[in-house]
């Protein structure tokens, strides 16, 4: 489980002096279960999630993943950013295979992974021999997706990651997601700016803004849902009811004021 | 990665090609010492280069010789089956760069002109000219159409002709353009470097092009005073005619005989290695006396060792004045120098103001030259 | 390649040389200097003879010898300069310590260091330091002047250097982060991040650096105290007026200089492969 104690993070920018990002945050993601956090841009979502990667440290406050303090990237986790990020120089096999290499797992190991993982995303073996930049943006995300399931990790980071392909093929990729992690049980954080996609995923629907988690919302629909059922849309409303509550509220950005 | 080993390969591989090369036959064990001697690779240092073809003549004849141990690059100094020193040759080049090598310790012995060694020791380095090695062996090349037959033929076209005069030469201190700008100032013909005033020659530096053959063909010069064997390679190739020696210039009888090369050594190395030197020079004055008693050996040894033809072999060595001792026209040439580098102040340092004997005795340590040619008398081998 | 595209292709690439074949003909029937071209070939045919006319070594030995001293000091270069420049396009203070003295550098010809190489080292060479006065007995390693190979290895490195901290600091912190998630060490990171994403840069910066390597070479021979090169062999042939040696000696370096950039293209387009071709 991912555990956010009173965390805040102040960047200092030459443009705007100091920026608080975060500010007195916590947040418990319970293990085994999908998270998704929704708020607009600039909340702080993101710098939220790649704390919990390792890749920023609070300013104040702590982060435990698994009970551990983070430093630096914890163990067993898996990310897939908003653009997918795999290294273009690496065919498909070998990108997803990057977790395993990393943990030096032995070549023949490694290959059988790697095709059983993209069986189970949907993707034909013969993909592992293209570039990157040879598929589209839907299969790509499936790589990226691909490479963080591989290495089986207990905690699933993501950020945005199927915001940029178009609606069809986001809707699969979300169905196609729900799957594999009802099959494993990882604990998931989901960042995300569309409340449909959080409602649709979560356990639960935490909402941010200005750096601050303002309600939280526990989505106990059974899965798969209806996107066009009357509970999904109350509790589509009720999320965004809560954003535009405190969205219209300024909120301080400056320290000190 | 994988380029990067066969980087590294390729590299070991071509290390281990170095095949190092074994001695031509035996030796007396390891040499005593190893000496390096510095020089040009033309038919001034004839002298060096006959001793080192004909080894086994001089050993069979003189009883001393160079015995060969890698062609043109090294030689066993021989005396009385004695292995007196290893000698190591380096083509360091002509004019200054000799002098220079000897200043960096890359060589111990130099075979070069006087003057260049002359302004380094004047300048403070502790170098010594130990015995000559020739004199004269400089010419004055026209055009081939030009009017000039001879000095006097030159001086009345350099004053008649409308345009001035482009005369090349090698370097600021070499011999030959320093005779010429004299004689054109005993001759009252202004001269200059650039075109402008009244100058009826322009002295045009090639030095960087090292060889006024393709000015000559372009015409950009009129002609050039340089030593041989340029000289000779510009007749033979049709693009001049030799008008005169630099010797038979003005101020008459000045320059007959004037000292060029030499054999200069470190102070350090004649301290130390003296009789290895002796011994060298005794070489050096053997195969001096060869040069002059036969020509035609020495024209074929030439072309054997510089690789220029014969033909031109044979035009240039007539014009050079072979001589290995001290002797008065060469001593009076070495005075007739200071005088010069003190008029136009090309010694700035010890020799600024120092007369011709006080240079001279300075400049030169002739004790081993004429030790080794007494010895050589009382073994009758040296007329 | 289709063959009439091919053949096209070359036809088309023959004609400036077949022109200058045609005048340089022409030029030497009139000339003195300019060789003729009967006179080249007959050099170019014979490249393991040595020259009659010529106090140098055969064509083929000078070449071999200039491409060693090319090659070493290139190594050379490559060793120091890619760890140099992963350094300071990693750290901050390594480039801003580093880069003013390489800026100055980059504009000064590597030539101009040649008469300073030559203080410093003089003649030596392997065969000296490692055997001293018998050094003469190791042709090869003697020919490894130090003062020519530092020469190159200047000239090589200033655009491998700058190449490669360029590259490195080009890396995308996405896929820095992605590998970090993943679990890499520093060390990891390195060999399967940052390298292989600069490696299009470095591999520009090796074939800037071996051609600079290559036309410094022919004029750090020139200076006095080689032996053996092509560059030495231009020298002395113009010394002693055998200029088609000077000629055969030019055209051998032109292809050779031809051939390392063939190699270094070929490796700079293997390296790019999975750049997505520019629409």
């Amino acid at each position: 489980m991912i555990r956010f104690e009173n965390v805040g993070k102040c960047f200092t920018t030459a443009a705007r002096g100091e920026v608080w990002a975060l500010r007195d945050l916590s947040l418990t993601c319970p293990a085994g279960e999908l998270t998704c956090v929704v708020g607009p841009s600039g909340c702080g979502k993101t710098t939220l999630l790649r704390m919990a990667a390792g890749l920023e440290t609070p300013t104040a406050g702590v982060v435990r993943v698994d009970g551990q303090s983070v430093a630096g990237p914890p163990a067993d986790i898996g990310l897939v950013s908003q653009e997918g990020d795999l290294l273009p120089w690496r065919r498909v096999g070998r990108n997803v295979a990057l977790g395993l290499e990393i943990r030096h797992i032995p070549r023949r190991v490694r290959k059988a992974r790697v095709l059983k993982t993209l069986g189970r995303l949907g993707l034909p073996e013969n993909v592992v021999r293209s570039f990157p930049h040879e598929l589209s943006g839907g299969m790509r995300q499936r790589v990226a997706l691909a490479r963080a399931l591989c290495p089986n990790p207990r905690v699933l980071l993501m950020d945005e990651p199927f915001s940029s392909v178009d609606e069809p093929t986001r809707n699969r990729l979300q169905g196609e997601l729900l799957a594999l992690w009802q099959a494993d049980r990882q604990t998931v954080l989901y960042v995300t700016h569309s409340i449909e996609e959080a409602v649709f995923l979560a356990d639960r629907v935490v909402v941010m803004t200005f750096g601050r988690v303002v309600q939280t919302i526990d989505v106990a629909l059974r899965r798969p849902r209806d996107r066009l059922g009357e509970a999904f849309v109350k509790v589509l409303l009720t999320v965004r009811r809560a954003l535009a509550e405190h969205a219209t509220a300024t909120g301080e950005s400056r320290s000190g004021q | 990665m994988r380029y990067g080993l066969i980087f590294v390969a390729a590299l070991l591989v071509s290390a281990g090609c170095d095949k190092p090369s074994q001695p031509a036959g035996g030796g007396s064990g390891a040499p005593p010492v190893t000496l390096t001697i510095g020089h040009v690779g033309h038919d001034h240092h004839l002298a060096l280069y006959v001793a080192a073809l004909e080894g086994r003549r001089f050993l069979r004849d003189y009883g001393l010789g160079l015995k060969e141990v890698k062609a043109r690059a090294v030689y066993d100094l021989i005396d009385a089956n004695e292995t007196v020193a290893r000698l190591r040759l380096v083509k360091v080049g002509g004019g200054s760069r000799m002098p220079a090598a000897m200043s960096r310790g890359e060589i111990e012995i130099g075979l070069g002109g006087t003057l260049p060694v002359a302004k380094f020791a004047d300048a403070g380095q502790p170098f010594k000219i130990i015995c000559p090695l020739q004199a004269d062996g400089d010419m004055l090349v026209m055009r081939t159409d030009s009017p000039a037959r001879d000095w006097a033929t030159f001086v009345a076209a350099a004053k008649a002709s409308d345009k001035p005069l482009r005369i090349g030469y090698k370097a600021p201190v070499a011999v030959a353009k320093l005779i010429f700008e004299r004689a054109l100032t005993a001759e009252g013909i202004p001269y200059g470097f650039d075109q402008g005033g009244k100058v009826r020659i322009v002295l045009v530096n090639f030095g960087s092009e090292k060889s006024p053959i393709p000015l000559m063909e372009s015409g950009s010069i009129d002609g050039f005073v340089m030593n041989q064997p340029a000289v000779a390679v510009a007749v033979d190739k049709g693009l001049g005619k030799a008008v005169c020696e630099l010797r038979d210039l003005p101020p008459a009888g000045t320059w007959h005989d004037h000292p060029c090369c030499c054999v200069a050594a470190t102070t350090e190395t004649l301290a130390q290695h003296p009789r290895a030197i002796k011994t060298l020079l005794k070489v050096i004055l053997l195969s001096t006396q060869l040069i002059r008693a036969d020509e035609k050996l020495a024209i074929r040894s030439a072309s054997r060792w510089t690789k220029y033809s014969e033909k031109v072999e044979a035009a240039s060595i007539p014009t050079i004045t072979y001589v290995a001792e001290p002797t008065d026209a060469w001593l009076a040439g070495m005075r007739t120098w200071a005088k010069m580098m003190r008029e136009i102040k090309l010694f700035k340092g010890k020799y600024a103001k120092a007369t011709g004997e006080a240079f001279v005795a300075d400049v030169c340590d002739l004790r081993l030259c004429r030790a080794a040619a007494t010895e050589l008398r009382q073994k009758g081998l040296l007329k | 390649m289709k063959p009439v595209r091919l053949i096209r292709k070359v036809a088309l690439g023959a004609i400036v040389p077949a022109v200058v074949l045609l005048v340089w003909h022409v030029a030497a029937e009139s000339s003195v200097v300019v060789p003729s071209v009967a006179a080249v070939g007959d050099v170019l045919a014979h490249p393991f003879r040595e020259p009659p006319s010529l106090d140098a070594t055969s064509l083929a030995d000078g070449a071999a010898a200039s491409v060693l001293r090319v090659v070493c000091g290139f190594a050379l270069a490559i060793a120091t300069a890619v760890p140099l420049g992963v350094l300071m396009g990693r750290w901050r203070a390594a480039m801003d310590a580093l880069s003013p003295t390489i800026a100055a550098a980059m504009v000064v010809s590597p030539i101009a260091w040649m008469p300073i190489a030559i203080i410093v080292f003089g003649l030596s060479s392997p065969a000296t330091a490692m055997y001293g006065d018998d050094a003469w007995r190791h042709g090869a390693l003697d020919e490894l002047r130090f003062a020519i190979v530092a020469v190159v290895w200047f000239g090589a490195f200033i655009p491998i250097v700058i190449n490669t901290a360029s590259g490195v600091g080009h890396v995308r912190h996405a896929h820095v982060e992605a590998a970090r998630v993943l679990g890499a060490g520093p060390g990891q990171v390195l060999r399967k991040v940052v390298l292989p994403s600069a490696a299009p840069a470095i591999v520009t910066g090796l074939r800037l650096g071996g051609g600079i390597a290559w036309r410094v070479i022919i004029v750090a021979e020139i200076f006095p105290g080689t032996r053996g090169g092509l560059g030495y062999m231009i020298t002395t042939a113009h010394e002693q007026a055998s200029y088609e040696y000077a000629f055969a000696s030019v055209l051998v370096i032109g292809a050779i200089g031809l051939a390392l950039d063939g190699l270094l293209r070929l490796a700079e387009a293997r390296v790019g492969r999975w750049r997505p071709r520019e629409r």
